[in-house]
């Protein structure tokens, strides 16, 4: 049926009822289960290829990131799709591919020419490529129903009731579970995990399309109690939300766990959002207010309430949140008490394994309160935010002059506005914003749709030393959004059918310290990507990336009196094929060589290549994804990360470092409409060292096996 | 389009960004690109690529003006005038000079751009390098030949090579100091009448392989933006071009991490004297 999409073209619109009933009959001629087959592989791919490209920037400080919240809208329109002759802007912009351009004029051609009548006519709209039409094709449908009533009786037939049950462990032993004499327990006591090693996930959800979504989420980590010692109340974990849209007036009402992003995210953007990647003009963000939360990462997150109204073209949010963050809480001789925040990344580990975890947990109490106003007509829309934070001790890290600027305190407050214009093929769009001691942070870019085949994005950002933002979430390099001075630019090129060239250039300044980088550096980004996509079961590509940032000299090293910066550079080339064989087979196979030089130093390299086989049959209710992969790199430096396939709603993106091989087998067994079983087993071997992994994770042995499995039950 | 493609006719193409100078790039609509220009028809082609002259419509004569880093100790300044024949070729001269009183280089061209073949066309220029260092060290004169090869493979890919300083000439007999000798290559690539997207490779002897990608988009006929940027040294180049009647105006920044930013400005004039019998390739 795809292949349709290339030869028709679209015509005028009065020759609408006869393209719709070629298309009627040609659609006829198309085998439904392949149709389904086709969206529900390429409805996976995507999915991995948009969470691949922002675990390449975001995951890699942090391996416990969860993606659910970029891909939930996405995961939801699969079951139930997008109609597109009723999606408004926002409904538009939650497909995450599309840009603004082509969203407005798919609305333009709706008002203009009436309703859609089939898919293809999205050929015709300007922005709409092939390649764009074929991404989000899994996630849309063309319906004439567009009433917008909402009634009980709906909600009841139309919504699905969702109840999720995983259970992971390795299987070999890991240090912190292992014996120990209790004296040397007592001695230390933070040598041990308190609790057993599975991690269970638990889940509830009832959906009816995006209108209404409730749930309750119970998690437990692995060395984490359950239901004894510290954690009576069972899991370590809970998490519940009601989260309603378009409801009357109300555009949003969200009651329980939420995220709230707005602008670009130099004010207030909860949650995770997209930046640098291979795709190269990905870059502005596309915030969408309130969002019901639904992950399980245990503090980047709103936890109370907000509602949206809308009044004409106005949106206006207001919420407040009232959570307890984990933190390192020690008294100072004066009668303040000092709170040091626990020095982890944005996304911190919500882990509470041990006596000294526990004793962080809950620590201080933040409450944050905002609120939002957005205009927006056919051109243009403008916001402005505001944020007030508090916290119930003195949040002050310990001083030194790299985090001079940082904020130290009880309270602080950010105020910004954004803006978004577009103007014929051009979408300028920008954010203004300032905390509360008068730091300043704005960035300014512009998309340029320069020809249907050409894209490019061109991006300037200038953060202050002395910005701060505790919720700031912008494309920066930098993971602090603060002190920072950056030039971007971005393409995507399709020079001839088929080959598609994409990547960018970030070019970046701190004129301030860092942690670890003695004066004021700069560096950049590149990555460039040559892809060959002939028809819809080649897929070749060969991809260059590098970035080189300067940290202080390493001080075995050296033997000078002052620290001054070098040179960190890391490339990698990457060579990646897919291929499906048959309807029902696909293969993947990638070779990826990784370079890390610091100075002057030796350079160490990496080396890894995998093969996965895809076995997705019509009519069979089992299939399974399976990989082995071989890796060698001189050290930890060098290591080059891969996605992994995973059961639903769980993300893997590791490392793979030092010498090795890795298997796993990713099985699904839908054993009836309602009912589906996973069952994913990986084996991590190590030919060149006799321990995996370090402290408690430590395992002795060679071996490291993790075991998933889970269940799915849906009404 | 042939005339659009003489825009900014500047002979002052230095060749690459050298350490050590006379071989800067010019013109301010190269200079927008990241001077990923060895492919480009235009005036600046005398200096970029001789053998992009072949392509040129119409004679032409244009001017240059940069300031580096905003000092007025690195000023660059050059003129460049093209006439193309009918079957002879065409031919250029410039001129450049990068520096102040104490420390400058000057240099004078001459150029000649033929087509070989419906494809392929080869250029070279023979210039005179004089090196002045104030106080009584005196001048240094030297000659410096470049070399340029451009192939159209299909009407909108283009690819382009060019060597300076061919015969390694010497600057100074002491420490075998010589002027920089360097190899582009590059492809162009026209989406279309509006969008132009160039990327090339340079390498200096001395220095490591760079990158240079420029992107050109005309909205309207008479108006160019431009943008790009380049690995070593590590810059972003934007600049913006407008043509009225036969008046070409460049202008172009470039942005250094460290060292700062430097604007630069082209004008060009191009004389309606048209060759007689445009026998298109």
């Amino acid at each position: 049926m795809v292949r349709n999409v290339n030869t028709l073209h679209s015509s005028s619109s009065s020759s609408c009822f006869w393209k719709a009933c070629i298309l009627g009959i040609l659609t006829l001629y198309s085998l439904p289960s392949f149709a389904q087959n086709d969206n529900e592989s390429r409805k996976n791919l995507m999915i991995e290829v948009l969470v691949e490209t922002i675990a390449e920037q975001a995951g890699e400080n942090d391996e416990n990131i969860d993606y659910n919240t970029l891909v939930d809208d996405l995961l939801m329109y699969s079951e139930k799709p997008l109609n597109l002759n009723k999606a408004s802007f926002d409904d538009l912009q939650r497909l995450v591919v599309l840009d603004d351009i082509a969203i407005r004029s798919l609305l333009t051609h709706r008002e203009e020419n009436g309703k859609l009548v089939s898919i293809l006519e999205l050929q015709g709209i300007k922005g709409f490529s092939i390649p764009v039409i074929r991404m989000i094709m899994p996630f849309v449908e063309v319906n004439e129903d567009v009433s917008n009533k909402f009634t009980f009786k709906d909600m009841w037939q139309g919504g699905r009731h969702e109840i999720v049950l995983r259970y992971e462990q390795t299987v070999e032993q890991k240090k912190g579970y292992s014996d120990i004499e209790d004296s040397l327990l007592a001695a230390s006591p933070n040598s041990r995990y308190l609790g057993l090693p599975f991690k269970i996930f638990s889940r509830y959800r009832f959906q009816f399309s995006n209108r209404v979504s409730w749930g309750l989420t119970m998690e437990k980590d692995a060395g984490e109690e359950f239901f004894s010692g510290n954690q009576k109340e069972g899991f370590d974990f809970y998490s519940a939300h009601l989260f309603l849209r378009d409801i009357g007036p109300m555009k949003a009402i969200a009651i329980g766990d939420f995220q709230a992003q707005f602008g670009q995210g130099l004010t207030f953007f909860s949650g995770l959002g997209f930046g640098k990647s291979a795709n190269g003009v990905g870059i502005k963000r596309n915030a969408q207010g309130l969002r019901p939360y639904t992950s399980v990462d245990e503090n980047r997150f709103l936890r109370g309430g907000g509602a949206t109204i809308g009044i004409g073209k106005f949106d206006v949010t207001a919420f407040g949140s009232y959570k307890l963050l984990d933190a390192n809480v020690s008294a100072s001789s004066d009668t303040l008490t000092e709170v040091e925040e626990q020095v982890s990344s944005v996304f911190s580990s919500g882990f509470h394994r041990t006596p000294g975890e526990l004793a962080d947990k809950d620590a201080v109490e933040e409450f944050i309160y905002g609120g939002n106003a957005n205009y927006r007509n056919k051109r243009l829309q403008v916001g402005i935010t505001a944020v007030a934070y508090q916290f119930s001790s003195v949040l002050s890290r310990s001083p030194d002059i790299y985090n001079a600027n940082e904020f130290r305190g009880k309270q602080n407050s950010n105020f910004g506005i954004d803006y978004s214009y577009l103007f014929r093929n051009f979408n300028f769009y920008g954010e203004v914003s300032m905390s509360q001691n008068l730091g300043f942070a704005t960035t300014q870019g512009v998309l340029m749709t320069l020809d249907p085949k050409v894209t490019v994005a061109a991006m300037f950002r200038h953060l202050e030393a002395n910005y701060q933002a505790l919720y700031a979430n912008a494309v920066t390099e930098n993971s602090r959004t603060n002190n920072e001075t950056g030039y971007y630019l971005g393409v995507s090129l399709n020079p001839f059918k088929g080959w598609y060239i994409t990547g960018f250039f970030d070019l970046f300044r701190f004129p301030w310290l860092r942690y670890q980088v003695n004066s004021p550096s700069y560096g950049y980004e590149t990555i460039g990507q040559l892809s060959f996509r002939p028809t819809k079961t080649l897929d070749i590509s060969f991809r260059f990336r590098q970035k080189n940032r300067q940290v202080n000299i390493s001080a075995d090293n050296s033997t000078e009196p002052i620290n001054y910066i070098e040179d960190e550079k890391r490339t990698s080339y990457r060579f990646h094929l897919s291929y499906s064989l048959s309807k029902s087979v696909s293969l993947r196979s990638r070779v990826e060589y990784s370079r890390y030089r610091r100075g002057d130093n030796e350079v160490e390299q990496g080396f890894m290549i995998y093969q996965d086989v895809i076995f997705k049959p019509l009519s069979f209710p089992v299939s399974f994804s399976t990989r082995l992969a071989y890796f060698d790199t001189d050290s930890y430096n060098a290591r080059i990360y891969a996605y992994e396939n995973d059961v639903l709603y769980a993300y893997s993106f590791p490392a793979y470092y030092y010498r090795g091989m890795k298997f796993y087998a990713n099985i699904r067994y839908d054993i009836t409409r309602n009912l589906s079983l996973w069952l994913r087993v990986a084996n991590l071997f190590y030919s060149d060292r006799a321990t995996i992994g370090s402290g408690l994770e430590e395992i002795d042995g060679k071996h490291r096996t993790d075991i998933k499995v889970q269940l799915r039950f849906t009404l | 389009m042939r005339a659009f493609l003489l825009t900014g006719l500047l002979l002052f193409s230095y060749c690459l960004a050298s350490a050590q100078g006379s071989d800067f790039p010019v013109g301010a609509r190269s200079a927008g690109m990241a001077n990923a220009t060895v492919c480009l028809t235009d005036i600046w082609a005398v200096h970029h690529n001789q053998a992009a002259l072949v392509d040129l419509d119409m004679a032409g004569a244009s001017v240059y003006y940069e300031n580096r880093f905003l000092l007025s100790n690195l000023n660059l300044q050059a003129a460049t005038f093209a006439l193309p024949t009918n079957k002879l070729g065409t031919f250029g001269i410039s001129y450049s000079r990068f520096g102040n009183s104490l420390y400058n280089q000057s240099r004078y061209g001459l150029a000649y751009g033929k087509k070989l073949f419906s494809f392929l066309s080869v250029g070279l220029q023979l210039s005179y390098l004089n090196t002045h260092l104030a106080e009584g060290y005196g001048d240094r004169h030297s000659f410096v030949a470049e070399i340029g090869l451009l192939s159209q493979i299909t009407p909108k890919l283009r690819a382009g090579f060019h060597a300076y300083n061919l015969t390694r000439s010497v600057l100074a007999e002491g420490n075998d100091e010589r002027i920089p000798m360097n190899f582009r290559l590059g492809l162009q690539y026209d989406f279309s009448k509006k969008v132009r997207v160039a990327v090339e490779v340079s390498k200096d002897l001395e220095l490591d392989p760079f990158l240079k990608v420029g992107i050109e988009y005309l909205p309207v006929e008479k108006f160019a933006i431009r943008l790009g940027m380049g690995t070593q040294p590590l810059h972003v180049d934007f600049g913006f071009g407008l043509r009225l009647k036969n008046f070409h105006f460049d202008i172009a920044g470039a942005v250094h991490p460290v060292l700062g930013f430097s604007p630069k400005a082209s004008l060009a004039y191009q004389f309606n004297v048209l060759k007689k019998s445009s026998k298109k390739s």
